[in-house]
Parts: structure tokens; C-alpha cells; sequence
């Protein structure tokens, strides 16, 4: 019976979460909170807001977990700088100062700001901490676990088999060996930021055609028992402070994309940037489906779990389902490393001889939103704001309007979704609205898709392969079959659908929607502006409303208009 | 003094590549500024404060975007605000000594924005209309920070913010001039421990 906190910090996307006795209590990313994209920070905002929600103090923790073992990473990085002598230098003064400022006393900063003592914090393995947070939040057991991301302490990829201390490990693929470094090359390549813009690659493949598949095969070597090598000269690596590719892959795929030039992709050199992405998401896709195989090789086990940034690449994990050897698929829905946090907790849980509890985990485990408050600043800032009796019928009305409507209720979601909670919405339709929304509201590149959300029961009429363990957290990709989905259709006709079940945040407005106005689905994306964090809060959505203009807003059954 | 101080001033427009950094500095400061405000709307229990810190907050990001593009035009390539954090200031310094914090940073920015609008003037006049409607906002912000400042009603907020100011603006100076050292010192280290990469030797790529 103990309370442990898990924290996540110092790379990107910094968390923390809380599991008492065995129960997932609150999870909560510090970006949402500090308003600073993939905030990398020690989480205080994020540890304060998960105690609260629990309950508790600083001093009540019976443990606090960091994600990752320091002095290991550490070791790593001063390693790696000497082993490229003399080429690490100005890495070498970067890691250092890095890492001699704050990244080595983690621990004693967790220990002073949650006031514990600091022999109650510890810390588990980077990978183990991922492979916990899936293992031990999916729906079924007889899993393996796949962690797949940039680079943890030295490894990169592993695989997991559950364990009655959690996950143990199979085997290890290890750093500069790396999807996640692969991927984050291509990102910049195109002139995306790295840990963020893997999502527009993802999004722009689909407009292209692999044509440079031959020529990336050279830089990654795909081998038959599932393991890959990265080229060193294709890839930046971890020496490149400026950028993750290398000089090979400029050679191969010419000069990378001028990051501030508008997206056309009518042009003939966007249109060769969009088949670079393509030809980069076909070998990914290759790749993790090759590491399933092994995995299911090693284990044996009849179903898969994901974690790891790569366990975000939605279109990837449709083919793992689709093609691999598994009979179910689950990917944690904060598998970057924010996901780590509450694995660590999990972890720490486990460590003091609780069981967790896979049956308390639900994405909406953030923070909750105080309409009341919130009326009174919409009021002081000259905003309309009304009690409505029946939010969902009212939006649902709205909606069928043609209305762009930004969605608060409850508890702020885990991960990087919007899964009902902190939502944009549209009718799914109307492809004018999609492009509305992408421009004008969201302010994001014209080839960003846009999302499904449809009750459970209608998922397999209007999608092959739905509803499936990924779908309720929108980490895969389904091909569309129904009608009334051209706005949330991208161009290689499928969608990333979130299938709602009763009593999900989305449910009563679907039901709404359906009765009311015979629509039986919602275009659905997370309500933020491109390059900022998801809504957390009341004034979060305020400030949202009075930027970015959607129609309405509805916070729990406060409605807000101009 | 005056004219060494003007000279300076001056020097500090006019070295090469200096106008389009100093106006992305701007900017960085105005968006950094605006993701304070708007945790400390988060954070008031105030609902006419929140109110007027997102409107705040929407006038720095604003000011950003407008600095952004003038340092775009005088560099005549495209330049990107880098992702930062910032100092949490509310949480640190509860609401009397933050409101007092931003007063301070806003009447600092008034008279620089002044100087700025006389120095472009008659060089840049497109430019001094930029800056003369961010002063415009800076005044205004300036005005009901002070007022909301006299409404919380702490005597020590001031001091306390001024205290934090020094130090902020003491720490970056101290960074500036350790910087050069900091290389310096870990160049040598990364020299003495050259023997040591011979040692280093990459394990085998594939499972382990």
C-alpha cells in the first residue's frame, strides 16, 4: 500500500503521475500547465497538480521514481563525445554544462521540491519505464512489450516480457542504432522541429510516393532478425548540435527543406520533399513491423504492446495489427517519453509490493477545469457566458450548423491526443471546414489530417478494421468505408478514428449529434494553435477562444460566445 | 557621459547583423513574457486579474510576431523564434511581487521602445511605426500594472521584485562573461581526456 510518484524530465516532455496502492490516481504533462510546447523542465507544476488531485502532500509519498537512470545517460553521452574525438568537442562542453547544471542532481532537486527524503527517490531504466507503462495499462495480459524511441540510457529498442517485478528484458537493439534518431533525421531534413514534427512527416507521406526508398535502404540496413543499422555518415547522430542528418543523406536526397517556406504542394519541389517523406515512412513502417516479428519470435506471446515516441506512428501500428503476427495490438496513448513517468510509477508501485491496477487507467487524468472561475473571467473579458442544460444536445445543434466548436470537459488528457476532453469540432462532412480549421483556427500546414471521432458501435460501418485496442486513444490509422467522412478523410483515404464508448467524454454529444441532426460522426482535433500545447485549464481555453476565434466554446455546461 | 551613452547606443544598432538579433531578442523577451501572463491567469484566484493578464498576454504575443517579421525584413531572410522556457515568476513570487516584477519590466520597456522610436525615426521610419505602436501597448500595460499593483496593496512586492530583477539581470551578465571560460576549461578537459578515446570502442550493431 504505497503512493509513488513517477516523474519524467530534462530530454522533452516532462511529466508526472501518481499511483496510489496499486491505482492510477493522476498523470499530468508539465507543458500544459508551463504553456511551453514539449516543455522539457522538472515538472513542479505537474508534480503539485498530480498531489492535489490525489490528495496528498510531498511528504506522503512513500517513493518518487525518475524515469531514467542519470549517471548511466551520462556515461553514454561522455563516451560517446570522447569516442568521437576530436569532432565532439563542442558536444562534449554542451553535455557537460547540460548535465552539470541540473540533469545530474535530478534526484536531489525531486527530493527538495516534493519534500521527502532524498533516500525515498530513486529511479528505474528508461526502457523499463516504457514497457511498464504499456504492460501495465493494456486491456489483456499475454503481451510482449516493444519500446521503440530516440535513445534511452544506451538502448534505443527492446523488447519486454512481463515479469512479476515488471517488465524484464528480452533483448536490446542500442543507440546510434535508432528509429527514433532515423525519423527525427528525416524531420529536420524536411524542416520540421525534431521531436515535434514527426507527426507532419507522418502526414505528408501520404501525399508523396516512396521513390527514395533504394536510396534511404542504404542508410538503413534492415536485417532479417528484425534488428537495423544506421549509416553514421547518412545521420547527424548525437555530435550534430545543428542538425540529426548527415552529410549522405544531403548527397543522396539533395538539399534539406528551407524550414520558413510556405507548403505547396502543387510545386514540383515540395512534391519532392512529400516522397521523401513517404519513402522515409515505408522503411519505418518495414522496420517496426520487422522488430514485431522478432518479438513475437522471442516471446511467443499471442498479443503486442507499444511504447516509445515511435509507438506514435499511427500508420506503422496499423500495419503491425494488419500484417504482424499478433492477435491484438495496444500502444500506451502517452508512449513518448511523458508515458515514462507513469511508468515509472508503476514501476516504483510494483517495487513496494503493489499490484497495479490496469483497470484504473484512463487517458483523462489531468487536470480539472472550474467553470464557475471560468465565467467570471469570460465576463471580464467582455464574452458572452451562459449555463446551458444540455451542453452535448447544444453543441450537437451547433454543430450541425457548420459551427467550429472548442470542447472542455472534465479531466485534461494524457498524451499527446485530444481525446475528447480538450476539444476542436466540426462536422466531418464538410471538407471547407477542415481547411478552415487547419488555416485559419489551428493556423497549421494545409497537409495536416484531421481525425474521426464515432461511438463504437458505428465504428466497423464506417472503417475497416475498427474498433480495435488502438482506436479509443487514436493511435492507429483505419481505411474509411462509410459516407459522411470527406472532411476527416486524408488524401490515401484512411483516418486516424477515435472510436468513443458510452460513457467516453465524446459519447453524449455523438448521441446528440445522431438523434438530433442524423450525424454519426465529429471531425475532432486537439484544441491548440499550431506549435502550443493542448488547453489545460479554464483560461487556457479563454485565451485559446479569444486568439484563435472558433465559434463557441463550451467549458463543462458553461457556453462562451463573443 | 550623455554622448559616450548615445555613441554606444548607437554602435549597439549599427554593427552588422546587430538590428535583426536585437529585434529577435525583442521578441523572444515579448513571447516570453506572454506565457508568463498567461500562467499567472491560470494561477490568480482573481477573475478580473486573470482577465487582464490574457489580455496582456495576448498584446506580447502580438508584439512578438510584429518583431518577428521586422527582424525577418532586416536580416531578408526568414527567422524563427527558438522554443524556450521561462521563469515561472507567479509560482515563485505570488501574485504582488510578479504584478510588481512586470510593472518594472514594463516601464523599462517604455523608455527602451522610447529610445528606439527616436533612434529610427528619421532611419527607419516603417520600423519606428512598428515600435511606436508596441510603446502605445507598453504604456498602457505600464498604467494597470501600477494600478493593479496600489490594489493588491504588499509594501514589500517592489523591493522584492527589484531584488529579483537585479539578480536576473546579474546572473545573465555573469553568464555572458563565465561563458568564454566555461569553453576554455572543458576545451582543455576535452584535450586532457583525448588518451581515453582510444579506450572507446563501439559494441557490435544488432540485439545484445
Amino acid at each position: 500500500m504505497a503512493a509513488v510518484l513517477g516523474i519524467s524530465a530534462h530530454y522533452h516532455d516532462a511529466a508526472a503521475a501518481l499511483v496510489v496502492d496499486g491505482r492510477i490516481v493522476a498523470a499530468q504533462q508539465e507543458e500544459r500547465l508551463s504553456r511551453v510546447k514539449n516543455d522539457p523542465s522538472l515538472p513542479r507544476q505537474a508534480i503539485d497538480a498530480c498531489l492535489a488531485l490525489g490528495g496528498l502532500r510531498g511528504p506522503d509519498l512513500d517513493r518518487v521514481v525518475f524515469y531514467e537512470n542519470p549517471y548511466r545517460k551520462l556515461e553514454r553521452i561522455l563516451v560517446g563525445a570522447l569516442g568521437a574525438f576530436p569532432r565532439g568537442a563542442r558536444f562534449f562542453r554542451r553535455a557537460l554544462r547540460d548535465q552539470l547544471g541540473d540533469k545530474l542532481w535530478v534526484l536531489d532537486e525531486l527530493a527538495a521540491h516534493c519534500g521527502v527524503p532524498r533516500a525515498r527517490v530513486d529511479f528505474v531504466a528508461h526502457h523499463a519505464s516504457h514497457a511498464a507503462s504499456a504492460l501495465d495499462t493494456a486491456p489483456f495480459g499475454e503481451a510482449v512489450a516493444l519500446t521503440i524511441d530516440g535513445v534511452g540510457e544506451a538502448e534505443s529498442t527492446a523488447i519486454w516480457r512481463p515479469g512479476p517485478g515488471g517488465p524484464e528484458a528480452l533483448t536490446a537493439l542500442e543507440h546510434p542504432h535508432s528509429l527514433g534518431l532515423f525519423y527525427a533525421a528525416i524531420t529536420a531534413f524536411l524542416g520540421f522541429r525534431v521531436n515535434e514534427g514527426e507527426y507532419k512527416v507522418m502526414g505528408l507521406a501520404a501525399f508523396g510516393e516512396p521513390r527514395f526508398r533504394e536510396a534511404l535502404d542504404r542508410m538503413v540496413t534492415l536485417h532479417d532478425d528484425g534488428a537495423f543499422t544506421l549509416r553514421p555518415d547518412a545521420f547527424g547522430d548525437h555530435l550534430r548540435l545543428d542538425r540529426a542528418y548527415g552529410d549522405a543523406m544531403v548527397r543522396a536526397l539533395g538539399p534539406p527543406r528551407d524550414p520558413h517556406r510556405p507548403w505547396d504542394l502543387e510545386a514540383t519541389a515540395d512534391r519532392h520533399y512529400a516522397d521523401v517523406a513517404a519513402s522515409a515512412q515505408d522503411l519505418l513502417e518495414d522496420a517496426v513491423l520487422g522488430l514485431a516479428r522478432a518479438a513475437h519470435r522471442r516471446s511467443g506471446a499471442r498479443h503486442l504492446v507499444l511504447a516509445g515516441g515511435v509507438a506514435l506512428n499511427c500508420r506503422a501500428n496499423a500495419r503491425v495489427l494488419a500484417e504482424g503476427p499478433f492477435g491484438r495490438v495496444y500502444v500506451h496513448p502517452a508512449a513518448g517519453d511523458a508515458g515514462g513517468a507513469l511508468g515509472a510509477a508503476l514501476l516504483g508501485a510494483r517495487q513496494l509490493g503493489d499490484t497495479p491496477d490496469p483497470g484504473s487507467f484512463t487517458p483523462a487524468l489531468g487536470v480539472r477545469v472550474d467553470p464557475g472561475h471560468t465565467a467570471a473571467v469570460a465576463a471580464h473579458l467582455g464574452l458572452r457566458g451562459e449555463r446551458v442544460a444540455d451542453p452535448a444536445a447544444d453543441a450537437a445543434a451547433r454543430l450541425a450548423e457548420g459551427a467550429i466548436v472548442a470542447w472542455v470537459q472534465g479531466r485534461a488528457e494524457w498524451g499527446p491526443r485530444a481525446l475528447g476532453q480538450r476539444s476542436l469540432l466540426t462536422r466531418a462532412d464538410d471538407e471547407s471546414l477542415r481547411d478552415v480549421l487547419n488555416r485559419r483556427i489551428k493556423g497549421r500546414e494545409p497537409f495536416r489530417p484531421f481525425a474521426p471521432a464515432v461511438r463504437t458501435a458505428h465504428a466497423a460501418a464506417l472503417f475497416e478494421g475498427a474498433p480495435n485496442d488502438m482506436t479509443p486513444t487514436m493511435t492507429t490509422v483505419c481505411r474509411v468505408a462509410g459516407e459522411g467522412l470527406a472532411g476527416a478523410t486524408h488524401v490515401d483515404g484512411t483516418a486516424r478514428v477515435q472510436t468513443v464508448e458510452p460513457g467516453g467524454a465524446l459519447d453524449p454529444l455523438l448521441e446528440a449529434l445522431e438523434r438530433d441532426h442524423g450525424l454519426r460522426a465529429v471531425l475532432h482535433t486537439s484544441l491548440n494553435a499550431a506549435g502550443e500545447p493542448l488547453v489545460a485549464r479554464g483560461t487556457d481555453a479563454l485565451d485559446f477562444f479569444v486568439r484563435r476565434k472558433p465559434d463557441v466554446l463550451y467549458v463543462e455546461d458553461l457556453r462562451i460566445t463573443r | 557621459m550623455r554622448a559616450l551613452a548615445d555613441f554606444v547606443y548607437t554602435l549597439s544598432w549599427r554593427l552588422p547583423g546587430r538590428t535583426w538579433r536585437r529585434l529577435l531578442a525583442f521578441a523572444e523577451a515579448e513571447a516570453e513574457s506572454a506565457l508568463e501572463l498567461r500562467c499567472a491567469a491560470a494561477l490568480t484566484t482573481d477573475a478580473a486579474r486573470a482577465a487582464r493578464y490574457l489580455e496582456h498576454a495576448a498584446d506580447e504575443a502580438r508584439h512578438a510576431q510584429i518583431l518577428l517579421r521586422r527582424a525577418e525584413l532586416a536580416k531578408q531572410a526568414p527567422s524563427m523564434l527558438p522554443r524556450r522556457g521561462h521563469a515561472h515568476l507567479f509560482a515563485r513570487l505570488g501574485e504582488a511581487a510578479f504584478l510588481a516584477f512586470v510593472h518594472l519590466g514594463e516601464r523599462r520597456g517604455r523608455r527602451q521602445f522610447e529610445a528606439h522610436v527616436r533612434f529610427f525615426e528619421k532611419r527607419d521610419p516603417a520600423l519606428a511605426n512598428a515600435l511606436r505602436s508596441i510603446l502605445a501597448d507598453e504604456r498602457r500595460h505600464e498604467a494597470y500594472t501600477a494600478e493593479l499593483l496600489t490594489a493588491v496593496g504588499e509594501p514589500r512586492a517592489t523591493r522584492r521584485a527589484r531584488w529579483l530583477d537585479r539578480g536576473m539581470r546579474w546572473r545573465r551578465a555573469g553568464g555572458a562573461l563565465t561563458e568564454p571560460l566555461f569553453a576554455l576549461t572543458m576545451g582543455l578537459l576535452y584535450l586532457l581526456s583525448a588518451p581515453l578515446a582510444a579506450l572507446v570502442r563501439r559494441g557490435p550493431a544488432g540485439w545484445r
